[in-house]
């Protein structure tokens, strides 16, 4: 059995996954202190940063199961950005809510909203990490709207290559988001991709 | 201000309103602020230590050696958006699962798990209790000072008052924790230790000569403060342990056959009667108290310093070493009906959990029954 200090990022993952403390506690010792340091530039306070640091690393372990993470680091990264996000809202909110009568179902609305474009933004990350070719077809097909001939013939590959490729990012999408619901939305969504 | 700069294109980002070129400047100031030189302001190990212990706590979980999933999350369900455009997400909060459970305490006699607690003899032979101390300076013994700096830990340092060092005698200071109890002491040359339950530790109040010597006796985890002109002795129930500068963890309780030393930073050599043994990060030596011999093996370090991060780490561990972590940490004995010897657990659960809630976790794994009477544990296997 090796320690795990010498297992990489995306072993420990695995691990941390099926509810391993000294796999999670090598991240936490790994990424900590980057993570404060953002923390502490942004809120210039202690204690919210230290929260902050908190959050992010009880997100990677209640998330841990729900949809499969597929970079650690990326992960803690973007989660932070939209702690961070989360926290300037609030701020942003108190000031302008000291003095006038202002809804506060209004700030967790802001909360929600920022969790889903989190969700968004770590979603693009993981069509970062597809193999260039997959990424570029799944780019041309979903951002610029181009059918799959038009794809095959901008890439000089097989009309069969190209739906080969979407396949497989879509699997790759579809298994980084495991939760039940999705599936559903997706599975509406693969059927655009085949005409 | 970068802040009202944010603001202004945080409110364009959730309204959806944003462009391109936006976006990329709200990325921009982001990592830009985040990325300033600014020193933070309190000690990098003590803000390390300080955040990991409040996630252990709020993390509560046991991975069975089984593939057990009846400890699963249920309580989660996520609907998510994805990028396609569709825009709903909802999701139920997962910790509520912890917060209904821990309604359900029974109303036997309390069995509390540990805490700070811990006596400090000083070389006089005055003892001053240290959990009941206030924060702040507890003593001065020639010229140095021994001060409680936060529940849980006390440090020494040097006051300079111009009276010459060398003169000073030396005079040993033991700090001992009861069953139930945890203790973190700075020695005076900056040297951390985090002693565990019914352990104790005896040093000089002030470190001179040829070497730094301390004697333990129970389990503790050093961080040493590295001097090459005073290696770093430990003495451990026979086997002494010598280092520079390293993070190890030494377990040498007199109701184990071994005397256990990991190291996670480092380097590390051991002697005991019989044998030497020099030691790499990622290995643990296991000295035989009745072999005399010294065994090496790679292991999980996490897992022998997890009781300094506040839970109990067990991989693939006898029942019986298991529960004597237990029964130190929580006060109370352990019997047995049924042999126990085969019986091997897996998993990880925080040290401050309620014991009947911890013992019903064990028992879910099907290694064996639990009862509590009094301060009695009886463990049943079949």
């Amino acid at each position: 059995m090796t320690s795990h200090n010498l297992l990489s990022d995306q072993q420990l993952l695995d691990l941390i996954q099926e509810d391993d403390r000294a796999a999670f506690t090598v991240i936490y010792n790994r990424y900590w202190e980057k993570m404060l340091l953002i923390a502490w530039n942004h809120t210039k306070d202690k204690f919210l940063a230290e929260d902050i640091v908190h959050e992010v690393f009880m997100a990677l372990w209640k998330e841990k199961n729900n949809f499969r993470i597929v970079n650690v680091g990326g992960f803690l990264s973007t989660k932070v950005k939209f702690v961070i996000f989360k926290h300037y809202r609030k701020q942003h909110r108190r000031e302008r809510l000291a003095g006038m009568n202002l809804n506060f179902s209004e700030l967790s609305m802001d909360e929600e909203k920022l969790d889903a474009l989190f969700l968004k933004e770590y979603i693009n990350g993981v069509v970062e990490h597809l193999p260039e070719k997959c990424k570029l077809v799944f780019r041309y097909s979903r951002e610029a709207g181009m059918k799959n001939a038009e794809i095959a013939e901008q890439m000089n590959i097989s009309e069969k290559g190209v739906e080969a490729h979407l396949t497989r990012a879509l699997k790759v999408i579809r298994h980084s988001l495991e939760a039940s619901g999705l599936l559903l939305i997706i599975s509406c969504e693969i059927s655009k991709y085949y005409k | 201000m970068h802040t009202k700069k944010i603001n202004a294109l945080l409110d364009k980002y959730i309204k959806g309103t944003i462009s391109a070129a936006e976006k990329q400047e709200l990325l921009d100031v982001y990592n830009n602020s985040g990325n300033q030189d600014a020193e933070y302001p309190d000690d990098h190990r003590e803000v390390r230590d300080r955040i990991l212990m409040r996630l252990n706590k709020e993390i509560q979980t046991v991975r069975p050696i089984r593939s057990y999933r009846n400890l699963r999350n249920i309580a989660a369900v996520t609907i998510i958006f994805i990028f396609f455009g569709v825009a709903m997400y909802i999701s139920t909060d997962p910790s509520s699962k912890a917060k209904r459970m821990a309604g359900t305490r029974q109303l036997t006699k309390p069995i509390l798990p540990g805490g700070n607690v811990a006596v400090l003899t000083l070389g006089n032979g005055e003892s001053i209790l240290l959990n009941g101390a206030s924060n702040g300076r507890l003593a001065v013994q020639g010229n140095t000072a021994i001060t409680k700096n936060e529940s849980g830990r006390i440090s020494y340092h040097v006051i300079s008052d111009g009276a010459d060092q060398k003169d000073e005698p030396v005079v040993y200071n033991t700090i001992t924790t009861p069953a139930g109890g945890q203790f973190r002491v700075t020695l005076p040359d900056g040297t951390d230790v985090w002693l565990n339950a019914a352990s104790s530790l005896k040093y000089p109040s002030k470190f001179g000569g040829t070497e730094r010597r301390v004697e333990l006796h129970g389990e503790a985890y050093f961080e040493v403060r590295k001097n090459k002109k005073l290696p770093f002795t430990v003495s451990a129930e026979q086997v002494d342990i010598r280092v520079l500068g390293t993070h190890f963890n030494v377990m040498a309780y007199t109701n184990e056959p071994s005397v256990n030393t990991t190291l996670l930073e480092g380097a590390v050599s051991l002697s005991s009667a019989r044998a030497h043994q020099l030691l790499a990060p990622g290995q643990q030596a296991l000295a035989s108290k009745t072999a005399g011999d010294i065994v090496l093996r790679n292991v999980n370090v996490e897992d022998a310093v997890a009781w300094k991060n506040g839970y109990f780490s067990f991989r693939r561990e006898n029942l019986k070493t298991a529960m004597h972590k237990i029964a130190r940490w929580y006060n109370v004995e352990v019997q047995y009906i049924g042999n126990p010897d085969n019986k091997i657990l897996g998993g990880s659960i925080s040290r401050t959990e309620d014991i009947n809630k911890l013992l019903n976790y064990l028992a879910l794994t099907g290694i064996a029954k639990f009862n509590v009477e009094g301060r009695r544990i009886i463990v049943t296997c079949k």
